[in-house]
């Protein structure tokens, strides 16, 4: 009976961590979709602040990379960090490309959060 | 290089853990269910290992919950007869005093060739010796030979064994397997008129067997006593 109860804590443990990593996703990609959505305006509007404003992208991006590389393929990841990477260069060339690349790592870091939700649909196509 | 090293070394630890975690029940034969637990935790366990773009964390997690769920699935059928019927199936009769059944070989999907190389393991080269071959859930085929073939003992020295089935068991944790009584020749009748006798209930017996004469042996359940 001990090995049933230990292993009735341990799905309890996966279950929390799945849901508590769900949870930080959700938040973590609602700020990335926040801060790109600034840099995207302030570049917009040709503000001093974007500099800034893509630095403190990054800075949020190298931070999330770490909690996420735990439990996600490292291989979306990169490719979200090659182009987190890019926005710098393209800034300061002051190449229109900011703004695609931006969308993309939008849409990486929701295609992300999107492949972690328990959807049945999800799970049989996957 | 290293790294798969360590991931190596690391998913070795958890694979002993998730082995020694089912118990010692899946060392032994395995069970259909506990097949495919061996055969998922073998092939997950090289994905982390061989994809270093994997987390550690994608190949443990499944091991673990394939074993969790293992032993709470085994420790629910303890309980219930039917739900273990249902997930490990159960024994069945291929040969009744030497004759074999043919019907439930096909069933089975067995071969005489599959039968009769399982009984020349067992030493068995005559079909018309068995008194009684089952196939276990885990495949295997338990022989038991005619008692008037089987060598001779001290108690079957003053008195020739009868060829008879051997003992089955008629109540299993508090349930009555009519099957067995069948097959024994026996009622459920009998079992109760037994049990009424003894002043038991079926619910109090742990294990009890009968045989064809009607000698039974019965033990309770350690709770009640």
């Amino acid at each position: 009976m001990k090995r049933v109860w230990l292993c009735i804590g341990i799905l309890g443990v996966i279950l929390c961590l799945s849901a508590g990593w769900l949870a930080c996703l959700y938040d973590r990609t609602k700020e990335m979709s926040r801060l790109i959505d600034n840099c995207v305006t302030l570049a917009e509007n040709d503000s001093e602040d974007t500099r800034e404003a893509i630095l403190e992208l990054c800075d949020y991006w190298e931070s999330f990379y770490g909690i996420a590389s735990l439990f996600e393929n490292s291989l979306a990841l990169n490719s979200i960090s090659d182009s987190v990477s890019k926005l710098m260069p393209l800034y300061e060339k002051d190449n229109d490309e900011l703004f695609s690349e931006c969308e993309m790592i939008k849409v990486a870091c929701d295609r992300i959060f999107r492949s972690n939700m328990p959807f049945v649909s999800d799970a049989i196509a996957d | 290089m290293t790294v798969i090293f360590i991931r190596t070394v690391l998913l070795y630890a958890v694979i002993i853990f998730a082995v020694r975690l089912m118990g010692k029940r899946q060392l032994g034969e395995l069970q259909p269910s506990e097949f495919v637990v061996t055969i998922l935790i073998s092939n997950i366990a090289t994905l982390p290992i061989e994809e270093t773009a994997t987390p550690m964390l994608l190949g443990v997690v499944p091991i673990l919950t394939i074993v969790c769920l293992e032993v709470i699935i085994s420790a629910i059928t303890m309980k219930s007869r039917k739900l273990r019927r249902i997930v490990s199936g159960s024994p069945k009769i291929i040969i009744s005093d030497g004759v074999l059944d043919q019907k439930q070989l096909k069933e089975l999907r067995f071969t005489a060739d599959d039968v009769m190389e399982s009984l020349r393991s067992q030493g068995v080269f005559d079909i018309t010796e068995v008194q009684l071959a089952i196939i276990e859930t885990t495949g295997v085929i338990s022989v038991y030979k005619k008692p008037s073939l089987q060598p001779i003992t001290h108690s079957t020295l003053s008195q020739p064994p009868k060829n008879e089935n051997p003992p089955q068991v008629v109540v299993d944790d508090g349930d009555v397997v009519v099957r067995s009584l069948t097959f024994l020749g026996l009622s459920t009748e009998w079992l109760y008129s037994i049990l009424s006798e003894e002043q038991k209930q079926v619910k109090d017996i742990f294990l009890m067997t009968a045989s064809e004469n009607g000698s039974y042996k019965i033990i309770e359940k350690e709770n009640k006593r």
